[in-house]
């Protein structure tokens, strides 16, 4: 699995345990034992390039993560966000899928999350607006697969 | 204040709360009432009882711990859908409100609103040991002020914000027929 210094990974897993964490070994892995306080302190000292949430980020509110994305950025720091959050999907570059330990898909994020029936089958879900507006797609009353609700809701309503 | 004090059957609490498991300790040592049916019933194999806890992934360990409080009258949870993938939900959503029936309380702990949507009959918040909001209705627009809104009842609110008369739905296929509806 290669992890490139100039993209922003996650990683979904229907079991996210010491086997999947063992291909990050390489990098600084943070669990969610850590608070909010000491996890953006963190990433303004942070020395390296890339740096791996275990399911930590679940903890926070969206306006908490926005704020750790926003910090991240500033300081240059890339991560894996291994995560059970199909939300949180959205904010990554590029997509991870193991399966009982095997990596199972790769891509660009949004083009993964077209790959609907596949993930569905494999019992992963969809962040809520792809979801939606790709099955409003199916019914005709939509023409593009959203990322955001707001702008769904306009398109729906205009 | 004692989490097993609070109202209602299933009691959702959006709050801090920790419970350390050593992670040395066997599945089996773990639990000591009939292990085999009791994994049964939380949906693992029980071969996961030779299993130490740290070999086992963060969802199967909530699971093992579910298994071990069967039979506690209040049954306290915390971070229940943590490394969850979503095909585990509805299952989770049906045990829950089986194991409710056999007049067991369950108090679920949690940051994961949308898995408490549909589920719990009491919601609270907690900051510092104190209750600073409870509600029943998930609905409720003011409780978002502590947490965040699910998105499927976030979208009812951006289209009533637009002049759309559509109820609020907590079941995702409910709301796309309610969309496909008003859009014929």
């Amino acid at each position: 699995m290669e992890i490139k210094n100039d993209l922003n990974y996650a990683v979904i897993a229907n079991r996210i345990d010491q086997k999947l964490l063992n291909n990050f070994l390489d990098y600084t892995i943070i669990d969610d034992k850590i608070n909010y306080a000491d996890l953006t302190e963190m990433i303004y000292l942070f020395p390296s390039k890339t740096i791996v949430f275990n399911d930590c980020l679940r903890q926070f509110t969206n306006k908490e993560k926005d704020q750790i994305w926003q910090l991240l950025n500033k300081r240059q720091v890339n991560y894996v966000n291994i995560t059970s959050n199909m939300e949180e999907v959205l904010k990554s570059d590029y997509l991870y899928v193991f399966y009982d330990d095997k990596l199972a898909m790769e891509g660009p994020t949004l083009d993964l999350l077209k790959e609907e029936k596949i993930l569905k089958r494999l019992g992963f879900g969809l962040p809520f607006t792809v979801d939606l507006s790709t099955q409003l797609k199916l019914y005709g009353l939509l023409s593009d697969t959203e990322t955001d609700l707001e702008m769904l809701v306009n398109k729906l309503w205009n | 204040m004692e989490l097993a004090d609070l109202k209602g059957n299933i009691i959702g609490v959006i709050g801090d709360f920790s419970e350390a498991i050593s992670e040395d300790i066997k599945v089996a040592d773990y639990l000591k009432v009939k292990p085999e049916e009791a994994l049964k019933i939380v949906n693992l194999d029980p071969s996961i009882l030779t299993k130490s806890f740290q070999e086992l992934s963060s969802s199967e360990k909530n699971k093992v711990v579910l298994a071990h409080k069967l039979n506690e009258k209040v049954i306290i949870l915390n971070d229940f859908t943590k490394g969850m993938y979503q095909k585990d939900c509805r299952f989770y959503h049906n045990l829950f409100k089986k194991i409710s029936s056999y007049k067991r309380k369950i108090i679920l702990v949690s940051h994961d609103i949308n898995f408490l949507l549909g589920l719990v009959d009491h919601l609270y918040v907690i900051k510092e040991d104190k209750i600073i909001y409870e509600t029943t209705d998930l609905c409720d627009r003011a409780l978002y002020q502590y947490c965040d809104q699910p998105n499927i009842l976030k979208f009812v609110d951006l289209a009533r914000d637009k002049g759309i008369k559509i109820d609020y739905y907590f079941e995702f296929n409910d709301l796309l027929k309610a969309i496909y509806r008003l859009k014929q």
